[in-house]
């Protein structure tokens, strides 16, 4: 007896086929018995021609572009076969679903892994330097440790949670690869490390979730193909360019891998933890913590879910994760809790204050920048659709499983958490980051019902090249033009000791031991940057070392942000134009995109803040938390 | 509180320490409060809940399983007791408390 009839027929045609045994010569649409032999020859055939043609159609587009930025990113640089290679990708693999149970889950991954390198390597390819600015932040969080300075949790505050600035020092040191190299292949190899952990786990709930009868093996079901569509779904809504050079890049990781094992263990093991397993989580929850702050919350919050939901039968579990959590946060991160004391008072479970500055303060500045972020809310509001979509299909047709159930808890976890924000306005998007793990694996679900199935892919096909807008919107900004980088290289090796208002990230990048930086384009508050700012860089903002000097930068990124995310376009050439005139200001180093200026106070332009406006000026000097994106 | 302080309010009581850091000594008994006992307890409940999870990860015919499961309730009311007594701490310092 062959493998495939080890399991009996369902007695009636079900839209449920997804996890059930389906004989080797079924349909996977009528149920009915035929010979698939030929049809499956010419889809096999027709998807690996259309994945040429899309290949074709999205690399030679690259090959022919140039860079044109305006208020809605990248996508002016790219033609229309760009767009109709990446609706093709998505496509190719639905093609290979209409073989049914015969479709092949390696050719499946493979469009999934061509469509993460063409899509996350283009902006690198029409830039030539690293995007997005907060990574060159992160990179001045690793420089003191390479330079030998070592920690300072006073004044850096991801040196509370030091594995990122230790290992990648150590990386650099070991390597001698150069930081922008670094972090120009950052984020497309974090992406495809994130695709290993989530096609377990996706596999798992496709595959174990829904009863003891799935685990025995060896029946190939749809179940067994769905799962790509998870990972198709991961990289198509995952706009949130979280995989940047970054702590939390890292910390996501080590979350999603954390995720693979939990769901082992709840979904196939029945909530049971064997000594492996629980090594593997703690382990991976110890790591969690010395990286990322944020990322153990979610964790705290997640356990905490499945515990009272009890789909993990360990609550102590819970009590020594959230035990390790305290004693970190208490007896090593203790200075960043003293230092931002102020901002966690005014925010932390304030939750009006939480949908301000997550949701409607990020429909705002330029009417494209406004755009793009409706846009983004409303492709996150498909997933979500989707995912609750196939949950109702799944539930009404088989009633609770033990996947679905984990996917509702997880998702439960992740938004009790969600409040607890320490950062700005980041937070939905973080919140969106961590759920989507589970967001695509609850909409494969339903991926039985053909309905769905053709919904599912259709979805796909179309967000594939919408992801070029939520994804690069504001590239205008993320964009680090090689003169930019050539004024952070002169403000490294030339002006420390000194204190850098503007220009972000160039104090922030190298030599940073050396340098107190301040972001020009950030608001005050409700107020927004003012050209008495750049005239007196004193008069809001606390500098720790008041000896040292001042430099005043303009830069095509402060330009951009300002255009963007202000709706300010003219306002920099007006502060220029002011700065040229004024003889406080003298230029030290000028290059087209970057413009150096040294300060000298007058005697009337010293601080007029008492110590306390210091202080609380001061405390705005937060250089990658409250960073708008 | 530090453990360094208490380190030099001891030496300083038991005359270890110099003349010159008598000051030293009562400042930091001075500075010490009603929590200073757990940093170094935090860090040994940190280790022994480790322990526990191992052990209540063994095979229940294992002696050490065993021992895991009757320890468990006394070890989790400490843990219990030193993660709200540390998150009390965090919301000292962040102000939530006075």
């Amino acid at each position: 007896m062959s493998r495939e009839v080890r399991k009996l027929e369902p007695s009636r045609p079900s839209c449920l086929a997804m996890t059930e045994a389906i004989g080797p010569r079924l349909s996977i649409f009528t149920g009915a018995r035929f010979q698939l032999r030929p049809t499956d020859e010419i889809l096999r055939n027709t998807s690996w021609g259309l994945l040429a043609f899309a290949v074709t159609l999205a690399v030679g587009g690259v090959a022919g572009s140039s860079l044109r930025l305006d208020g809605y990113g990248l996508a002016a640089s790219l033609p229309p076969a760009y767009f109709l290679g990446l609706i093709c990708l998505p496509l190719a693999s639905g093609i290979q679903w209409l073989r049914g149970r015969h479709a092949s889950t390696t050719a499946i991954v493979f469009h999934v892994v061509l469509f993460v390198l063409i899509v996350w390597l283009t902006p690198l390819l029409l830039e030539w330097t690293p995007r997005f600015r907060t990574s060159y932040v992160n990179f001045g969080y690793v420089d003191p440790v390479l330079r030998g300075v070592g920690l300072l949790p006073d004044r850096f505050i991801y040196h509370n949670w030091p594995l990122f600035p230790i290992v990648m020092a150590a990386v650099v040191g070991a390597t001698g690869i150069s930081p922008t190299l670094l972090m120009a292949v950052f984020p497309v190899v974090m992406m495809l490390a994130y695709l290993v952990p989530l096609g377990a786990i996706l596999r798992t709930i496709a595959i174990h979730g829904t009863g003891a009868g799935d685990d025995s093996g060896g029946v190939r079901s749809l179940g067994q193909v769905a799962w790509p569509a998870g990972l198709w779904l991961f990289a198509v809504f995952n706009w949130t360019s979280q995989d940047y050079f970054s702590p939390q890049a890292v910390a996501y990781l080590f979350f999603i891998t954390w995720l693979a094992v939990l769901v082992h263990v709840v979904v196939r093991r029945a909530g049971v933890l064997t000594l492996a397993t629980t090594i593997a989580l703690l382990g991976l929850f110890s790591l969690i913590v010395l990286t990322h702050v944020l990322t153990s919350l979610e964790v705290l919050g997640v356990l905490a879910a499945l515990t009272a939901a009890r789909l993990l039968r360990r609550p102590t579990m819970i009590v020594t994760c959230g035990l390790i959590f305290i004693v970190w946060q208490l007896n090593v991160a203790g200075p960043f809790f003293a230092f931002y004391a102020d901002r966690l008072q005014t925010s932390l479970l304030d939750i009006s204050d939480f949908v301000r500055v997550n949701l409607g303060s990020r429909v705002t500045g330029s009417p494209q920048h406004a755009q793009i972020a409706e846009l983004r809310i409303l492709v996150t509001g498909i997933l979500f659709a989707l995912a609750g979509f196939s949950v109702l299909v799944r539930l009404l047709g088989s009633g609770r499983s033990r996947s679905v159930m984990f996917g509702i808890a997880f998702l439960f976890g992740i938004a009790f958490v969600a409040p607890a924000s320490v950062y700005g306005g980041e937070m939905l998007i973080r919140v969106l980051l961590f759920s989507l793990p589970m967001l695509a694996g609850l909409a494969v679900a339903a991926f039985g019902t053909g309905a769905y199935r053709l919904l599912l892919v259709a979805a796909i096909a179309v967000m594939a090249p919408i992801h070029i807008l939520t994804h690069y919107g504001n590239e205008l900004h993320d964009y680090v033009s090689p003169n930019e980088l050539a004024g952070f290289e002169f403000v490294s090796s030339s002006l420390p000791p000194a204190n850098i208002f503007g220009g972000y990230p160039a104090g922030n990048f190298e030599n940073t031991a050396l340098l107190d930086a301040r972001n020009s384009y950030l608001s005050r508050g409700v107020l927004p940057s003012g050209l008495e700012d750049f005239l007196n860089p004193t008069l809001h903002h606390g500098w720790s070392h008041k000896d040292w000097p001042t430099y005043i930068l303009l830069s095509r990124g402060d330009e951009a942000a300002m255009e963007l995310f202000q709706n300010r376009p003219g306002f920099m050439s007006e502060v220029k134009s002011v700065l040229d005139r004024d003889p406080a200001f003298r230029v030290v180093y000028a290059n087209p995109d970057v413009t150096i200026y040294s300060w000298q106070p007058r005697a009337s332009s010293s601080p007029p803040c008492g110590p306390v406006e210091c202080a609380v000026a001061g405390s705005r000097s937060v250089p990658s938390m409250a960073l708008r994106r | 509180m530090s453990l360094q302080a208490v380190a030099v309010a001891v030496l300083s009581f038991a005359g270890v320490l110099p003349p010159g850091h008598d000051q030293r000594g009562v400042d930091a008994v001075a500075a010490l409060d009603s929590l200073w006992w757990l940093g170094p307890l935090s860090l040994g409940a940190v280790v022994v809940m480790v322990l526990l999870e191992l052990g209540k990860s063994l095979p229940p015919e294992r002696r050490l399983r065993r021992l895991a499961d009757r320890a468990t309730k006394p070890l989790v009311a400490v843990a219990l007791i030193v993660v709200l007594s540390s998150g009390y701490r965090l919301a000292e310092i962040i102000g939530f408390v006075q």
